[in-house]
């Protein structure tokens, strides 16, 4: 054994000699001249099989056409989004490590607390795509046929209407937002994601909440649930009929906006290559193809100056919401 | 109803399907019989291939994984006493010591036989009655997830086969560990020390890698260098024919693994909880239920036997909900979920109608796959029993090697690294003041749920706790949980009272 262990020993110097080898330098303006010149990684808060993978995927696959470099995806779920924005925060900022992900860890966590930062703690690149595809409904037992009804049923009997959803999330913004543009007030319930709510829903629990279309389809066209609204400023085409809430004579507009960011810091270069990059990409009919396939998506993008206003916008109209949203269950 | 059949095993059966299923079939073993990797692993690695197959030959591929992974746990559980997935973990508690009495084959080859009953019973049971168990799923809300959760914890607490305050103490700690991190529905931080990772709180399988790998090689190492000799067990093969055992040994099992299968398809079915809860449940039902319950944890088949026909009976009741509802049964069947919808097709109660020859296609890769597991570790099996001739010094660096990654490939953190080792730490002190280990780990798994549940009914009901019994199911649980704890106290202190009294 003693051979044995002289040779192991020698092998782990050497190893740990060469390690010190090879770390690439940021060669500054070469190195944004040149980016991408390998494979960037996308590091995404939510777990494989979601919206938010299936985006990130997508655009990957189509990164890689425009690019010649492959786009790898990351995921790094828990602490709702925590881990990934931190994982993003402490990382170098060359332009090979990116976060993909939505306003709920850069904003919705904000304003509700669970975060001290926003989407400024790293350099937004551009807003890739944007969900529009979540859609307001009743459980059939409920009896609610319309927005109005619900309206009208919520101020015949205030706090009657169980809305089901997640303290903090979008969702719960979502109600609150409803409920102070429509001046009524639901029972507000913490029920959990997408599954509980179907669930929850088809068992009579809750009576509303607000859930992707791709989910509730199905229930919808065989009667077991009835759209009541979609929060789009205009009908997303692929979300059959269903009115959106200012139709219904509701002044309420809210999506989710995808994001790529880069840690601080980043070389603007490479952030506004990105963008180009996105804008490129979603011009193309087969990318704008799958996105409608996948999750009823239109296909949309914003540069790095609109989205960081839009971001910017939405965070404002949210924080209005900041108190109520952080002490519900007190 | 036959014809549609016919047409999804004709397209299930097509030999491009068949290669990926088997190669699916394989890898999906190997990613449960390697602890530090899982199943879910599995998935999500493989999930991204099947972007550019077509739907069905996609969603095969998947099952045969699923169905690969949750069987291959019981290799390195019964071979190595970890447990490769957390559907496992009770196939440890008789498997090893099989192996240790020389009866390696024989575990194995109920654990594998075994497996592929539970697939079937389940698939049966999925393709005939899916839509009446199906309103099962429903039946469930917070309060009846908080009953089970709870009833769940304190049945394997007090079967837990150690002194009844030490399993208390373990189930309590499980349920702290798992309080680290964001509290549900209100988001306070806890025992999360500034740390930004503690915020997550920690991931099952970091804690089960810890608890048993790594506390199971501490253990080793103690005495490694006394055993100078390397303990042979001797693997009895000349008298080994097909799967290790006779007929009439099947035969006794027929009950064991019917309520195991039953046990199984329900947890299965009610989303969120599946073969991880399942394995310990069954095992502990089966062990109160038995004639002879002291000789479970000694190995005996009745405890491997509970603990895989139940794991993948989950698989096909997991698939209940999923294909019936759109709505997952457990972590395996949400990445299902996201190859259906990547390929634009949302399971739900229409996908019948719409889809039908998808659905039997699943029917049909449901079965081949259970078979392709059985012939892959029939044949695996004598192969897998030479594991146990390689040295201990070679085979656990192996293994910590490869549950390090896995701890690390988790979410790319070292904190997962570093949890392994704080767990591994904890084990070993449990094992050294023989605290027993599995109420930690169903504490741990169904501590959050309970918790969550709890937070969640009592605002339905607007804080009225007796709400709780007024749900039939949930109270049902309730009632049997405080007449379990009851019965449980009243034996102990009864045992505790007589030992005092013939002290003097």
């Amino acid at each position: 054994m003693k051979k044995f262990e002289k040779i192991f020993l020698m092998g782990l110097c050497a190893a740990t000699i060469l390690s010190g080898c090879g770390g690439k330098k940021d060669g500054g303006k070469d190195a944004a001249a040149v980016w991408p010149n390998k494979p960037v990684e996308v590091v995404l808060h939510a777990s494989a099989g979601g919206d938010t993978d299936f985006n990130a995927r997508t655009f990957g696959e189509f990164f890689e056409k425009e690019t010649k470099k492959p786009m790898v995806v990351t995921n790094m779920p828990g602490a709702s989004g925590l881990a990934a924005t931190e994982s993003i925060k402490g990382t170098p900022a060359n332009g090979y490590k990116a976060l993909f992900t939505h306003s709920g860890p850069l904003v919705v966590n904000y304003v509700s607390g669970i975060s001290d930062y926003d989407f400024k703690e790293f350099d937004v690149a551009c807003i890739p795509a944007i969900d529009g595809g979540s859609v307001l409904v009743a459980s059939k037992k409920s009896g609610i046929t319309s927005l109005k009804d619900l309206i009208e049923k919520s101020q015949a009997n205030p706090e009657s209407i169980i809305y089901g959803t997640e303290f903090g999330g979008f969702s719960h913004l979502q109600v609150l937002i409803l409920q102070d543009k429509t001046g009524v007030k639901l029972k507000l319930a913490d029920i959990g994601s997408t599954s509980e709510k179907v669930t929850n829903l088809l068992g009579g629990r809750i009576d509303v909440a607000s859930i992707a279309y791709g989910s509730i389809k199905d229930y919808v066209e065989n009667g077991d649930m009835v759209a009541l609204a979609q929060y789009n400023g205009e009908r997303n085409p692929y979300l059959g009929d269903v009115p959106t809430a200012k139709e219904s004579g509701v002044d309420m507009e809210m999506n989710n906006p995808y994001i790529i960011a880069f840690p601080k810091g980043t070389d603007p270069v490479i952030v506004a290559k990105m963008s180009e990059i996105a804008e490129k990409v979603v011009g193309t009919p087969e990318y704008a193809e799958k996105l409608k396939v996948g999750f009823s998506q239109q296909a949309k993008v914003l540069t790095t100056e609109e989205a960081k206003v839009y971001l910017q916008k939405i965070e404002d109209e949210y924080m209005q919401y900041k108190d109520v949203l952080r002490n519900t269950t007190k | 109803m036959f014809e549609l059949f016919g047409e999804g095993l004709l397209t299930a059966l097509q030999p491009y399907t068949l290669i990926l299923m088997l190669i699916g079939t394989a890898v999906g073993i190997v990613f449960g019989a390697v602890p530090g990797l899982s199943t879910v692993m599995g998935l999500v690695l493989g999930l991204p291939f099947t972007y550019a197959m077509s739907p069905a030959v996609g969603i095969c591929f998947l099952i045969s994984l699923y169905i690969g992974g949750t069987s291959g746990g019981l290799i390195s559980a019964i071979l190595l006493g970890i447990p490769g997935t957390p559907s496992s973990i009770a196939t440890c508690f008789d498997g090893l010591p099989m192996k240790n009495n020389g009866r390696v084959m024989e575990a194995l080859g109920m654990g594998v036989v075994f497996s592929f009953i539970g697939t079937v019973v389940s698939t049966l049971a999925l393709i005939f009655i899916s839509p009446l168990l199906a309103k099962v799923a429903l039946q469930f809300g917070p309060h009846e997830y908080f009953s089970i959760a709870i009833f769940a914890i304190i049945l394997i607490t007090s079967l837990a086969g150690s002194t009844l305050p030490k399993a208390f103490f373990a189930a309590l700690m499980g349920i702290g560990f798992a309080t680290v991190g964001l509290s549900p529905t209100d988001a306070v931080k806890r025992f999360t020390f500034g740390s930004p990772q503690l915020v997550g709180g920690f991931n099952t399988l970091t804690v089960l890698i810890g608890l048993f790998a790594i506390t199971e090689i501490l253990l080793t190492s103690e005495t490694i260098k006394f055993s100078t000799k390397q303990e042979k067990i001797e693997v009895n093969m000349k008298n080994v024919k097909g799967f290790g055992f006779t007929i009439k040994e099947f035969l006794e099992q027929k009950w064991n693994a019917a309520v195991a299968a039953v046990i199984g398809i329900v947890i299965g079915i009610i989303p969120g909880i599946g073969g991880s809860t399942s394995n310990l449940i069954a095992y502990n039902v089966i062990k109160s239920r038995s004639k002879y319950p002291e000789k479970f944890g000694t190995g005996i088949a009745d405890g491997v036997v509970a603990s895989e026909t139940s794991n993948n009976a989950s698989v096909g009741g997991a698939m209940i909900p999923l294909l019936t509802l759109g709505i997952p049964g457990d972590g395996a069947t949400a990445v299902l979920l996201g190859a259906f919808m990547v390929h634009g097709i949302v399971p739900g109660p229409l996908l019948f109608k719409n889809n039908a020859s998808l659905v039997f296609a699943i029917f049909a890769a449901m079965f081949i796959g259970a078979f392709l597991m059985l012939i892959v570790e029939f044949f695996g099996l004598r192969i897998f029993a030479q594991v146990l001739r390689v040295p201990k010094y070679i085979l656990l660096p192996i293994v910590i090697v490869f549950t390090t990654v896995g701890a690390f490939a988790l979410a790319s953190r070292t904190f997962d690294v570093i949890a392994i080792l704080v767990f591994g730490i904890l084990g070993y002190i449990f094992v050294k003041f023989k605290i027993p280990q599995s109420p930690f780990i169903i504490g741990f798994i169904l501590g959050r749920m309970a918790e969550e549940n709890l937070r969640r009914g009592l605002i339905l009901s607007d804080n009225n706790i007796l709400d709780f019994f007024s749900k039939p199911i949930a109270s049902v649980f309730l009632i049997a949980t405080i007449l379990y704890l009851g019965y449980m106290l009243l034996r102990y202190s009864n045992k505790f009272m007589k030992y005092r009294y013939h002290k003097y």
